[in-house]
């Protein structure tokens, strides 16, 4: 196979929409952990998040004829990441607060905020799913509200407001509680 | 804390969460998964295969073997010009039709203004346009559908005939070929034309 195509540009994601499938392996090398970091935000867990990224790109793979604007590739396979690791979370058991504790050893030895990391840990398990998704899509995939509403077709007054009652709530759990 | 200290820490505390999951990146396993769930959803199209012998139709052994990269055979012999569209030609029934392939992809802001289709095999394509290779590409038999656009289109890196690469740039006139017989994954080529001849005529698959 000859690989033809510039990683990075918006050819390559023109030539895997046309079937390419040298871009759509640049592609993955590009976003994959992009794509990792949206599923282990929303799910906090890593084995079912390696499980919802793979499916994500499956999805991507057979939807990616139909994207209507492949300026907004990022974002849109982003979503898709976010709403493969839902149904997960929603298809799977709650897991424990106790389990989410030993979750937080693994990234909490570097210190980058004042934050908690065993406290954020576990505030995240009590929330809905839906809102860690938000979450997911606002701070670590950086979309922008209202490209979060263009995407879930809904306002981005509403996920703006929505955004505020759920990082006030976390506020409220991680440093006035 | 203010609630502008707070969000950029929360915003910096979620994404150094985030990265425990780069060490599970693994695109070999990626690309093998989506390639198993490419041939599992081909996996009904083959099981209609079999209706037929249920049915004792009169398809013969042989025949059905040969089905997976080939079209029923063409009423006209030699050469065919082209349609001027899907809509405008009398195609032969084949697994992925000319309106699905010509919609398998968006060519975005390009600006049509001709359209030359044919169907017939990659072994003419190759024949008639000598594209390079660029993807995977099925057996030289396989029927495939070939679009022929002239406009205008700002488009991407692409194969040159000589096999060096150009681009992004304008081109007049591309090349855009389809498996005809793969539903939705099939070899398909895009390559810069501008400014080169089209043949009159395409053998039929």
């Amino acid at each position: 196979m000859t690989r033809l195509v510039a990683d990075g540009s918006i050819g390559i994601v023109r030539s895997a929409m046309a079937g390419d499938r040298a871009a759509f392996e640049a592609l993955v090398h590009s976003y994959g952990k992009d794509v990792l970091r949206v599923c282990f935000s929303v799910l906090g867990d890593l084995d079912a998040a390696k499980d919802a990224a793979q499916t994500t790109w499956i999805q991507a793979w057979r939807r990616l004829p139909k994207l209507q604007d492949d300026t907004r590739f990022r974002s849109w396979l982003l979503a898709v990441a976010a709403n493969e690791a839902r149904q997960s979370a929603r298809s799977s058991a709650r897991r424990s607060v106790r389990e989410s504790r030993i979750q937080a050893d693994h990234y909490q030895s570097d210190e980058v905020t004042s934050i908690d990391a065993v406290r954020l840990e576990t505030s995240l398990a009590r929330m809905r799913v839906g809102d860690r998704e938000l979450l997911a899509l606002r701070y670590v995939a950086g979309l922008t509200s209202p490209e979060i509403a263009a995407l879930r077709g809904i306002s981005a007054a509403g996920v703006r407001g929505r955004l505020s009652r759920i990082v006030a709530q976390l506020r409220k759990d991680l440093v006035d509680g | 804390m203010d609630d502008e200290r707070f969000e950029a820490d929360l915003q910096a505390a979620l994404r150094h969460r985030a990265i425990a999951a780069d060490s599970l990146m693994d695109a070999d396993a990626i690309l093998d998964a989506v390639e198993k769930s490419r041939h599992r959803r081909m996996r009904p199209m083959l099981g209609l295969l079999a209706i037929p012998l249920l049915l004792g139709a009169i398809v013969g052994v042989s025949a059905l073997a040969n089905w997976a990269h080939t079209v029923p055979a063409l009423s006209v012999s030699g050469g065919a010009l082209a349609a001027q569209s899907c809509g405008s030609g009398a195609w032969p029934s084949t697994p992925v039709n000319c309106s699905a392939a010509e919609a398998a992809v968006s060519w975005g802001s390009a600006s049509i203004e001709r359209t030359r289709v044919w169907l017939t095999s990659l072994s003419a394509v190759k024949a008639a346009f000598n594209p390079p290779q660029q993807v995977n590409e099925p057996p030289p038999s396989t029927a495939v559908w070939v679009f022929v656009y002239d406009g205008r289109w700002t488009c991407c890196i692409v194969g040159q005939p000589d096999g060096t690469v150009s681009g992004p740039s304008d081109h007049s006139r591309w090349l855009y070929v389809v498996d005809a017989v793969e539903q939705g994954y099939g070899f398909i080529n895009i390559v810069d034309w501008s400014g080169r001849p089209v043949p009159d005529q395409m053998p039929p698959p």
